[in-house]
């Protein structure tokens, strides 16, 4: 079966600025991919050249087998998207809006109605877009993304402008629609939200695409350091040195000990400790979240 | 997908758009500067007894004169003047919006042909400007009857109203290069740059005698804008106007394929 994204050597150059350098990306039927990057790393560029919006310098990328720039509207049929900021016609109203978006994709007559209720949208229904709030304007352009039922969602900052409540009832939808099947492809600065969501992660940087996670190693976190609160420190940072030669142990916050020896067990530790009668009040092997991976591997500081 | 679905939802972004209003109403504003000149026209003395013209000045224009020959002249010219300035106005309108309202990039990356857009909006534009020009000339007759006219002879009224319809379908011709600059430029500022730039050169140009080969100064010709109205277009000029037509849909419609859209 065909991947639903599929690009060889996909690059970008907008002058002598290299924006996205020889991207390969498999994205297969029914995933949820989460693309992630710093502001300026490639990944608008790269969803824009999905949808036909831009031409690639070189490469090529393909939806569903049918190439993006050869057959454009044969490989955008399945495809609903949302692109940076929402946009609505502010002089229609959210069923115009949907209305018109479903004619052009050729959608059944009960479309808007269904995504209406599907995002919660009908009490706005008869609203100008214009007057919408940022959050519901969001709301309207994921609705208008979902109008012709797609097989492929290309959402790029889909929480953006959302309260609280509503990033959690987007990401509901999202997995209820990766359950039904549908392929989606989204970037977000919210890393929390991809990782939640999210069964692979793709890491652009400087326009290359540097890493992808799968599930499994997403799930499982490189360990970092452990943290120990203990009622004597030094006696104890004494005690771990000598019975299990540690030697990577720091002060960390508020007397506590940061113990990065690659070999420590808590296990271990607690054993050790309390054999020498030293009081435990905390002891926390900390692992490196996606936000600090993220961090690390694009070169920012955690 | 089929032509007639695009142009429909062309049709649908016009809903409660103001600008649709306010042309007709710039139109209706034109009819009573008409009347008013034409009242004058007709009746000086009064004109003069309310201090609207000099005691000792005389009140002519452009050689027109009071009746309906003359009312008509003035509402082609009207009609040429206008339509230039505000058709350039409704098609910025309509391609530029899609750049103002952030919607460009949702409408190209449709699976429909970006050609059907370009096309759609050049035929919502034509429609406009028909309705408009029928209006300008239900007008003509409504002020003429007002003005006391009487009725207008079938074969003048007939043979005017063709040459207010080939005006309209003439500035038409200069209006898909104004739809390539707004695109080109993503907004609304360089096509109304382009438009007052175009207005200046066609009215130099109308001055030499290369102003039938100058698309901008050959409606102006046409409209009487300068002299004496010219009757009927020339074919060169025809195929001058042609050709900034053909030039214009084929650079918007290549510029909707294959320029990068980084709105």
């Amino acid at each position: 079966m065909t991947s639903a994204i599929s690009a060889q050597g996909l690059a970008k150059d907008f002058g002598k600025v290299r924006a996205v350098r020889k991207v390969d990306l498999e994205v297969a039927r029914g995933e949820i991919y989460g693309f992630l990057g710093r502001n300026g790393a490639g990944k608008t560029t790269t969803i824009r050249m999905m949808l036909g919006l831009i031409r690639p310098s070189s490469g090529t990328i393909a939806l569903f087998g049918e190439s993006v720039r050869e057959r454009r509207i044969a490989a955008l049929k399945k495809v609903g998207f949302l692109v940076e900021s929402a946009a609505a016609y502010p002089n229609l109203t959210v069923r115009e809006n949907l209305e018109l978006q479903r004619r052009l994709t050729e959608a059944p007559k009960g479309a808007v109605e269904s995504v209406l209720e599907r995002l919660a949208l009908g009490e706005y229904a008869d609203r100008r877009s214009g007057h919408l709030s940022l959050g519901n304007k969001q709301r309207l352009s994921l609705a208008r993304a979902l109008v012709h039922s797609p097989e492929l969602l290309v959402l790029d900052e889909p929480a953006n402008g959302l309260d609280p409540a509503g990033i959690v009832e987007i990401r509901g939808l999202l997995r209820s629609l990766a359950d039904s099947g549908i392929t989606i492809f989204m970037s977000s600065h919210i890393l929390s939200e991809i990782a939640q969501l999210a069964d692979r992660i793709g890491i652009i940087h400087e326009g290359r695409l540097i890493e992808e996670l799968g599930k499994n190693e997403l799930a499982k976190r490189k360990p970092l350091y452990i943290e120990l609160s203990v009622d004597q420190p030094e006696r104890a940072a004494a005690i771990l040195g000598e019975r299990l030669a540690l030697r990577e142990i720091s002060p960390g916050e508020g007397g506590s000990l940061r113990i990065s020896d690659a070999a420590a067990r808590c296990a271990d530790i607690a054993r050790e400790l309390v054999t020498a009668g030293i009081g435990i009040d905390r002891l926390l092997p900390v692992e490196e979240n996606l936000e600090e991976r993220f961090m690390r591997i694009t070169g920012g500081e955690a | 997908m089929t032509f007639a679905k695009v142009f429909g939802s062309e049709i649908l972004k016009l809903r409660r758009s103001k600008i649709t209003w306010l042309s007709f109403l710039c139109y209706a504003f034109f009819a009573l500067m008409a009347w008013f000149v034409f009242w004058m026209l007709k009746n000086p003395e009064a004109a003069r007894n309310l201090g609207l013209i000099g005691q000792k000045a005389s009140f002519a224009l452009n050689g027109l004169t009071a009746d309906w020959q003359g009312l008509f002249t003035m509402f082609a010219e009207l009609g040429v003047a206008g339509g230039m300035i505000l058709l350039s106005v409704i098609v910025i309108y309509l391609f530029g919006r899609e750049y103002s309202e952030g919607t460009a990039k949702n409408m190209l990356a449709l699976p429909v042909s970006r050609a059907y857009f370009v096309a759609a909006k050049l035929c919502v534009a034509a429609l406009w400007f028909a309705l408009l020009s029928a209006y300008l000339l239900a007008e003509c007759l409504i002020v003429g009857k007002l003005l006391g006219l009487g009725t207008p002879p079938a074969e003048l009224a007939a043979r005017e109203s063709a040459n207010l319809f080939l005006s309209a379908l003439l500035v038409l011709a200069l209006q898909p290069i104004v739809a390539f600059v707004t695109v080109a430029s993503g907004g609304y500022l360089a096509p109304f740059g382009y438009t007052i730039a175009t207005l200046l050169v066609g009215n130099l140009m109308i001055r030499t005698d290369w102003a039938r080969w100058c698309p901008w100064s050959i409606v102006a010709l046409l409209g009487g804008m300068a002299g004496p109205r010219q009757e009927g277009v020339l074919l060169g000029s025809s195929l001058v106007l042609a050709a900034t037509f053909a030039v214009g849909v084929a650079a918007t419609v290549l510029h909707q394929a294959y320029a990068d859209n980084c709105q």
